[in-house]
Order: structure tokens, then C-alpha cells, then sequence
């Protein structure tokens, strides 16, 4: 680099970050310090299960419990939104914030509960009575592939979601002119970000304006685009408030799944709703990064 | 993750605390809290009254008698990390202080609430069994004494009965000279729970014999062990003799088998840490002579 | 149940459960946001406050634990509205934080141990962070913040010689 550094206003010079001064004093504003009057707190009931049907599911003693608002299953969430989007040609692939006539994976969110206090959903939460039919299930990607593995979503009619094959170059002839070949075989579990602040949501509908408002831990593209599809209401009818800080995501935190959910509920109940994971929720059944994978037959 | 509700209560004295515990079943104890609100966080305790013993004045403070060190049980562990009187007569528990937890969790855990809680890994139990500590157990009937060897019986699982809490811990204090400490503990991070950890303690005679040895396991069994050095007693320190003394006291060794080790892992590692740490123990006792205050 | 507790030196009450901890006390009842939940089972230290002068973590502390002591949250180090302590403006210095999130804990875990020892080896900082963790970082520039505001502090009192005027510390040596 010839350049003459003095010539720079910003480059290569000794500046501070602007917001550096609001986070060392304690004054970030990152979604669970976001309060909106009324507004209502949610726990979510995982399934413990890694393949079930739901039987039934029995709300009953949880209303009844103190601060209690609502008690939301699957199939009422799947009535009123569309399914979020698999970003693969796959019709019949339908996914749901919370878990529809079957579970899929151990930690899948099956029932949300509201209430006035995040403790008081959790205290409900454990009185919700799930009535479950394990199933045969699958938790290895290669035998997943096997045409006898259990279905995971026997609509679609295999494990398969998308199979394609990427090629650059004349693969082919480099390793038939190849000296040597290496092949060795890698495999890598399901990994995420883990950042020290969960996935949070408040999402707050105005029914006089039909616009949604959402607070989230959120700096992922394309968020209140996939809100608005589910929701099946106008992109311009969700407003995302740009003005929070999100503490730390490296790419995991698509929230799109915890922001639906929410949102439904706050059009539902006329309140303000948030939903903070716990660090169970977000490790058992929140938003991951990457998936199993498994590698083999590099070349050199 | 929020706690199931429960009732609070802090009773002004020692007899009252008991007196809560004994009349009822789904009462426990809540000192420094770094291992119970965990749990309780987790909904894995769901205990209907905790009885806050934290600033209980029976069961506070440091205090020597006739060869011991008696550690109240709510001692929280960062006072002890910087308590004189344990440096200079229970040096074990002083080198194993700063491995347990975090500086934050030493601020509020307790000695006795490590012993309590019995975690297998944990130093403080380690370094109980390893000197033949006593611990003391207040109850509604009076004080009663166990050797810790007895008082740690599986996996989180002590002798304490309901109705009982810790009062303190008796540390026998070493009268001689020339002594000196070792510790080593493998884990995943320098904070967590040990894998294997092994203490152990030396005093030499003028002519550097060995007239006494402790030396302890923990993190491999179900409990923290002593191994018995006796056979090293008398006898001027090697590597040899001492490491055949290990293999000894190990041949029989029941190691846990879990996510983090294999028991043969365990087995194998415990040897090392032994030798280790006698090692560092008979050094730190030797040097004691040439550079004097320590 | 009522407490009674001392938080940056002001006496606050509030009426709660037992079970409600010091963390989400200080947020929800008294709105001091700048402590922050991570993970309510006391490894990450983003709840981080000091007890005492001593750090802790306030989501393993019940509020009803929490009476007769001296609580200082992040919002109680700055010496006054829109000043920052030595501490905090050698974090600004060295950039020791991106999101922001873990930052009021591992700054109040750094302050501790400025009081307490202004001739900090990096071993002893490592030791006094050790509590916290930092996803973003890689705690390099934390480190070098703690080792920047120990320099600073040491040489607060200390006569030195007039420098050029507009300067940053670290120009001016």
C-alpha cells in the first residue's frame, strides 16, 4: 500500500466504536429489555421424544393455573399460519413453530403456554398433559437414506430433501491423472453459534393499523418477509424495530419459527407477547447452525 | 428456567434451623446456593422451604484448637482461599482452593456446602478424605462427628440425615516441620469438574524421610479415596517405591465409566496424577529446609 | 415477601417470591437492564454484579438473600451521567467487546480486581475473567483492557510531564 495514511478520514486511523461507549455502561438495548405495557410472558413444552404421534393433549389443570392466559397446540398455530419455508422444492414438507400431529425430534416445541410471568408459563407449562405414541425414528444421516428408515415426514415420501450434484471441473480426469489419492471420511454433529444471549421475540399486533410490530434478537435478511407469509398478511404489515441490540448470533439466529409463534399469539390475544428462550429452550429446540454432515473421498 | 415456588425462611439460630429440618421432609438447606439454585433453576429440586443457614453465626469462622483447624461450614471458599490459618496448617485445602469453580462461585460457595453436596470430583471433599478431616453435623438432638471417609458414601450421596446440616469441618493439622503439598487435576477446563484429581501431603524428618503421607483420589470412584502410603512411612522418598506404593493402593480400583472418561482412562491417569502429585509434595516439604519459610 | 436492598447505593424495596432472583429483580422490579441473563444457571457470568465489592452471579442469588449487603450493578461505575470510569473507557480504548452482551459482567469482574490488585500479571486477569465468557471476542482485547486501565490507574496520581495538547494517553507516551 503506497497511499499516504494521513490522507484517510477512517482507515488506518485510531477510532473508537460508537457503540462501544452505551454497551460498557450497561445501556444496550437488546430484546428481553424491551417492556411494552401488558404484555404477556410464554414457555414452551418440548417433546422428550426423538419420533411420536400426539394422541391428546390436555390443557386443562394448566388454565387453571394462576396468571395463566392461553395455551397454544400445533394445530390451532397450523389453522391459522402457513408453513415456514423449506427454501427446497418440497410441498409437502410442512413445518410449524410448534409440532403438528407429530413430533420429530426430541426437544420440538409442542405446546406454548401464556402467561403473566415467564414463571408462572413455566409452572403451567408442566401441567399440560401430552398424551404421546412413540415412534420408530432415525437420528443418523446415512441410515436415514436407507429406503426401510422410519419416514420423518411420511407425506414427502422419502428422507431425501434435495439431491444434487455439484460439479466443477473435469472431476474425473484429474483423478484418473492424480499420483496419489487420499480419501478419508469426516463427520460433524449438529453445532451451533451458542451466543450468550438466547433468541428473544416481543411482537406486539395493532389491529386499528393491521401492522405487527416485532422487537427480536435478530440481524438475519429476509426475517419479516417470511413473519408476513406466515401470517398471511403484507410485507408492509410487519414492522421489525431495527433499533435493537443483539447480543452475539454468528449466523444462528434466524428466530423465524419462535417470531411466528409469537406473532400469532399476540394477534390472537390483542396483548404484547414475548418469548425469551432459556438456554434449555434454545439449545434443545431453538434455532441450530449447522447440521450433522458427513464428508469423505477428498483428493489431492 | 425458573425455580418451582417455594417458601423462604431464615432462622436466627442454629437450634431453630434444626428444628425447621427436622419437622419437615421437603425442607433443605440453602447456603452459598452456587450448587442447589442450579438445580432448582433446572426444576431437578423442587423442595417446598429452604432454610437460609448462611449467616448463622454458629456455623461461621475459622478457628484452631489443639491440632485441628476447625472450618465452619458457611466458610464461603474465597475466604478461605485467603485465610492465613488455613495456609499455614491445612497448606492442602489452601493449593486446592483456587481449582474450585470460578473466583464468582468462591465468593458465595461454602465449605460445607462442597462436602453436602459430595460431587465425587469435587477438591474439598477430596482434600476431607485425603487428611481424615471430621465433619460435624448439627441436628435438633446436638452435634454429632463423622470421619469424612464415612460421611461420603457414593456419588452426591453423603450420611447426612434429614433434619441434619453441616456445622463444620475438623482439619487435622500436621505438627511437624518439613511438610509439603501436591495437587493435580485433569479436566476439561481449568474450572470444571475433575476427571481425576490427586492431593496428597508430606512431612520429612532432618535426614528426609518420609514421616507421614497422604495421599487421595478423586473424580475415578464413586467417591473420594484415600490410598493407604503406609508402606512409604519411615522410608527416604523415590520414585520407585512410591510409584509401586500407587500401583498397590490402585490395584483394585473401581473407576467410573462416563461422557467425559472411560473408566480405563480413569485408571490409568490416576496412577499419573498420583506420582505426580507425591512428587510435588515431597518437593515442596524438602525445599522447606533450604529456603526455610515457605 | 418485602426486601430491602442496597443497590449502587441507593435503598430499593420490592414485594416478591422467593424465588425470584437478584437477576431478574434488578431488571424487572428496579429497570436496571444493564445485567443481563445468559444462561440462569451460573456458568456464563453475563449476570454478573458485585456483592460486597465482590463479583457474583446474580442469577444464583435469590433477592430475598440479597439484603444487608452493598450490590453494585454496571449502571453504578460511571462517576457521573455520561462519564465513564477508567475501566470502562480502556474497553472503549481497546475495543474488548462487540455485542455488548457479556461486557457489564466481565467489566465489573475487572473492576474487582483492579481495587483489590493495580499491578494485575495476565494471569491474574485470565483468573479474574475466568467466570465470564465472551462468544465474540476471543478475549484478547479484553485482556488488553484490564492490562490498559491498570496501567492507568497506577499511573493516576503519579506527576508526569505536560503532553501535547489533544493526545490520547497512548499518543502521548
Amino acid at each position: 500500500m503506497s497511499a499516504d495514511p494521513a490522507t484517510f478520514r477512517f482507515v488506518s486511523t485510531n477510532r473508537r466504536v460508537r457503540e462501544d461507549r452505551r454497551f460498557v455502561a450497561g445501556r444496550g438495548h437488546y430484546v428481553a429489555d424491551v417492556a411494552l405495557e401488558g404484555m404477556l410472558h410464554v414457555a414452551v413444552l418440548p417433546s422428550q421424544h426423538p419420533a411420536a404421534r400426539i394422541l391428546s393433549i390436555d390443557a386443562s389443570e394448566a388454565l387453571a393455573m394462576p396468571g395463566v392466559h392461553y395455551v397454544l397446540t400445533g394445530e390451532e398455530l397450523a389453522a391459522a399460519t402457513d408453513p415456514l419455508m423449506n427454501g427446497l422444492d418440497t410441498p409437502n414438507v410442512r413445518r410449524h413453530p410448534l409440532a403438528v400431529g407429530q413430533t420429530r425430534y426430541a426437544g420440538e416445541w409442542v405446546v406454548a403456554v401464556v402467561a403473566d410471568s415467564r414463571a408462572q408459563a413455566e409452572d403451567a407449562a408442566e401441567k399440560v398433559v401430552v398424551d404421546y405414541e412413540p415412534l420408530p425414528f432415525v437420528i443418523n444421516a446415512e441410515e436415514a437414506l436407507k429406503p426401510d428408515s422410519p419416514p420423518v415426514h411420511p407425506a414427502h415420501g422419502s428422507n431425501v430433501l434435495l439431491d444434487r450434484t455439484f460439479v466443477w471441473g473435469e472431476v474425473e480426469k484429474h483423478f484418473a491423472e492424480s499420483p496419489r489419492h487420499l480419501s478419508f471420511r469426516v463427520t460433524w454433529g449438529r453445532s451451533s453459534t451458542v451466543p450468550i444471549e438466547t433468541f428473544g421475540v416481543v411482537a406486539s399486533w395493532d389491529p386499528w393499523r393491521d401492522m405487527l410490530d416485532v422487537w427480536a434478537s435478530i440481524q438475519m435478511p429476509k426475517y419479516p418477509d417470511q413473519i408476513a407469509r406466515a401470517l398471511r398478511i403484507p410485507a408492509n404489515g410487519v414492522r421489525v424495530h431495527q433499533d435493537v441490540d443483539v447480543g452475539g448470533s454468528y449466523g444462528v439466529k434466524r428466530g423465524i419459527k419462535q417470531t411466528v409463534l409469537v406473532a400469532h399469539l399476540a394477534r390472537r390475544l390483542g396483548r404484547p407477547v414475548r418469548l425469551i428462550e432459556d438456554r434449555l429452550d434454545n439449545m434443545g429446540g431453538g434455532d441450530a447452525h449447522g447440521p450433522d454432515r458427513i464428508r469423505s473421498r477428498l483428493q489431492r | 428456567m425458573k425455580p418451582a415456588p417455594f417458601e423462604y425462611v431464615r432462622p436466627a439460630s442454629l437450634a431453630e434451623a434444626c428444628e425447621l429440618l427436622a419437622g419437615d421432609d421437603d425442607a433443605r438447606v440453602i447456603a452459598g446456593g452456587q450448587t442447589l439454585v442450579p438445580m432448582l433453576a433446572m426444576r431437578l429440586a423442587r423442595p417446598a422451604r429452604l432454610v437460609d443457614i448462611l449467616r448463622l453465626p454458629e456455623l461461621a469462622g475459622i478457628r484452631e484448637e489443639e491440632g485441628a483447624v476447625i472450618v465452619g461450614a458457611t466458610t464461603r471458599q474465597a475466604q478461605a482461599e485467603r485465610d492465613p490459618v488455613i495456609r499455614s496448617s491445612v497448606p492442602m485445602l489452601a493449593r486446592v482452593l483456587p481449582w474450585v469453580g470460578h473466583p464468582p462461585t468462591r465468593n458465595r460457595g461454602t465449605v460445607g456446602g462442597s462436602i453436602a453436596n459430595g460431587d465425587p470430583s469435587a477438591e474439598i471433599p477430596l482434600v476431607a478424605v485425603t487428611l481424615g478431616a471430621v465433619i460435624m453435623l448439627a441436628a435438633k438432638t446436638g452435634t454429632t462427628s463423622m470421619p469424612a471417609e464415612d460421611f461420603f458414601i457414593g456419588p452426591m450421596v453423603t450420611s447426612i440425615e434429614q433434619g441434619q446440616c453441616v456445622r463444620a469441618i475438623r482439619f487435622p493439622v500436621w505438627p511437624h516441620r518439613r511438610i509439603g503439598t501436591g495437587f493435580f487435576e485433569v479436566s476439561s477446563r481449568r474450572s470444571d469438574f475433575a476427571f481425576v484429581a490427586a492431593a496428597a501431603q508430606i512431612a520429612l524428618d532432618e535426614e528426609g524421610r518420609c514421616l507421614e503421607i497422604a495421599l487421595g483420589l478423586g473424580g475415578v470412584a464413586d467417591r473420594p479415596l484415600r490410598l493407604d502410603m503406609s508402606s512409604l512411612a519411615g522410608t527416604a522418598f523415590d520414585a520407585a517405591s512410591a510409584a509401586d506404593a500407587i500401583d498397590a493402593a490402585c490395584a483394585d480400583l473401581e473407576a467410573m465409566s462416563d461422557l467425559h472418561a472411560s473408566a480405563a482412562y480413569r485408571r490409568r491417569v490416576a496412577g499419573v496424577l498420583c506420582r505426580r502429585a507425591l512428587q510435588q509434595a515431597h518437593d515442596n516439604a524438602a525445599a522447606r529446609l533450604t529456603k526455610g519459610a515457605r | 415477601m418485602k426486601v430491602e436492598l442496597r443497590i449502587n447505593g441507593v435503598s430499593r424495596s420490592a414485594d416478591i417470591e422467593p424465588r425470584k432472583t437478584l437477576l431478574d429483580v434488578l431488571r424487572e422490579n428496579f429497570l436496571l437492564n444493564g445485567t443481563h441473563a445468559g444462561c440462569e444457571h451460573g456458568v456464563c457470568g453475563a449476570c454478573t454484579v458485585l456483592v460486597d465489592g465482590e463479583p457474583v452471579r446474580s442469577c444464583l442469588m435469590f433477592a430475598v438473600q440479597a439484603d444487608g449487603y452493598e450490590i453494585t450493578t454496571i449502571e453504578g461505575l460511571a462517576p457521573a451521567p455520561g462519564e465513564l470510569s477508567v475501566i470502562q473507557a480502556a474497553f472503549c480504548e481497546t475495543h474488548g467487546l462487540q455485542c455488548g452482551y457479556c461486557t457489564p459482567g466481565m467489566i465489573l469482574s475487572a473492576h474487582a480486581l483492579l481495587q483489590r490488585n493495580v499491578t494485575p500479571t495476565r494471569e491474574d486477569i485470565v483468573e479474574a475473567i475466568s467466570g465470564n465468557i465472551c462468544r465474540c471476542t476471543g478475549y484478547g482485547q479484553i485482556v488488553e483492557a484490564v492490562q490498559f486501565a491498570a496501567d492507568r490507574l497506577r499511573l493516576a496520581n503519579t506527576p508526569r510531564p505536560a503532553g501535547p495538547a489533544g493526545k490520547s494517553v497512548a499518543e502521548a507516551k
